[in-house]
């Protein structure tokens, strides 16, 4: 059950990244967020309710700073060291917190990356350590963080195949002539508008599958890139574009990595030292 | 059998997550109701995720709050140098109203009172605009429909 170590790293890097990124720009804005919520109230109960959003139900919701300070810290922390199973804990719980009291202003991309920041508590546990327990909670979690990706893809896809708009080509222009989405003049051009609601569709249901072989997992990437790079301008989703992009790295191999960082001229990735 | 006890674990633990999860975010007519149910208690609140943006069909109808004050023209609550996550706000809150999701009308206006950066003593008018296509082949020509929200 060996995982690819360098692409584990860099996954976890990345995540830790994303989530220092997020909450950096989310900043100007944190009032509305945390300290004088916009969102409503939601009236869930639960212990697991309790333990997963614990601002507002176990912790006041003026602890809301504090949680944000201790979540800039933890992902800080884990854009240069390696994770560990309590931070990623930690900074799970941190991030579901503010995003409960937030809902209003998410969008898949934070459920997407609290979803992968979960199973990294796992892909963190004895990180250089060859213990069975350990080995097999680090597979899990890898396993679980690479086919979440993929049944991202598989769900959106079939939801789209139930309706109508997107069968018939006519999606695209729909979402591009909304004036809080575009690109506009894509609808004056009714072929590329039915083109691209294809392409789209497409895309979405083959990339679980082109993803498992190196032939088609790097073209199939490149091209999720385009889309979610076009998403985050025009659809105003840039936390969603980026966070599926993140999880691409999930998927490199080894090699791919390394090539992946000499293309960025960063330092050659290695194994977690071993303890 | 050393090796293969811990591999069949890591199998059934991943495959019994994403069966759990495919009931949960599929679409509701290809999972069986009941398995739907265990699904749906199984990823709330832990794994909760939706992938229905834009489906199955983006909406028909743009949705536009806007808000007034005194005689002043009608303004657009989303401004051009807004920030994102401001504007998604005023975007979803948009949809909420305009879905009845509110419990009342009422709830929401201390929100949009903030989101608009004015006051309860400018004593603002706020209502929905929204531009509905009637043909999906002409999506540009869109029917603007108005609900005016409360107000004095």
């Amino acid at each position: 059950m060996s995982i690819p170590t360098a692409s584990v790293l860099l996954f976890q890097r990345a995540l830790h990244g994303w989530v220092l990124l997020f909450l950096l720009t989310a900043l100007p804005v944190m009032d509305m967020l945390w300290l004088e919520p916009l969102s409503p109230h939601l009236p869930y109960a639960g212990w697991r309710y309790d333990l997963v959003h614990p601002l507002g139900r176990i912790l006041p919701s003026t602890a809301a700073p504090w949680v944000l300070v201790l979540a800039l810290g933890l992902s800080l922390r884990g854009l240069f060291k390696p994770s560990r199973w309590w931070s990623a804990l930690l900074l799970w719980v941190c991030f579901n917190g503010l995003m409960h009291l937030a809902f209003m202003a998410s969008s898949g991309g934070q459920q997407l990356v609290a979803n992968l920041m979960l199973w990294n508590i796992l892909l963190s546990v004895g990180q250089g350590r060859q213990a069975p327990v350990a080995a097999m909670a680090r597979a899990t979690g890898f396993w679980i963080i690479r086919l979440q990706l993929l049944l991202a893809y598989v769900a959106t896809g079939l939801h789209k195949l139930s309706g109508m708009h997107w069968p018939q080509g006519t999606a695209m222009g729909l979402v591009a002539t909304d004036p809080a989405f575009g690109p506009p003049w894509i609808a004056a051009m009714p072929a590329l508008s039915m083109a691209i609601t294809w392409a789209v569709l497409l895309f979405q249901l083959t990339f679980p599958l082109a993803v498992w072989w190196r032939r088609t997992r790097v073209p199939w990437m490149l091209a999720g890139v385009l889309f979610h790079l076009g998403t985050a301008w025009w659809l105003g989703i840039p936390e969603m574009a980026f966070a599926f992009l993140v999880a691409y790295l999930s998927w490199l191999s080894g090699e791919e990595t390394q090539a992946l960082l000499q293309t960025m001229r960063w330092p050659r990735a290695t194994s977690a030292p071993a303890r | 059998m050393g090796n293969k006890l811990p591999r069949l674990l890591v199998i059934s633990i991943v495959a019994i997550h994403l069966l759990m999860l495919a009931a949960y975010t599929f679409p509701e007519r290809m999972v069986p109701e009941r398995l739907r149910f265990w699904g749906q208690w199984y990823a709330r609140p832990l794994f909760h995720q939706q992938w229905k943006l834009f489906a199955p069909d983006p909406p028909t109808c743009s949705c536009t709050l806007e808000w007034q004050s005194g005689s002043a023209d009608w303004t657009p609550m989303a401004t051009d140098g807004m920030h994102y996550l401001e504007r998604r706000m005023v975007y979803d809150h948009c949809l909420w109203l305009a879905e009845g999701y509110f419990g009342a009308e009422w709830e929401a206006r201390p929100a949009l009172i903030r989101l608009a950066d004015t006051d309860e003593a400018a004593a603002p008018r706020f209502r929905i605009v929204q531009g509905c296509i009637a043909d999906p082949k002409q999506p540009a020509q869109r029917e603007d429909r108005i609900i005016l929200l409360y107000g004095p």
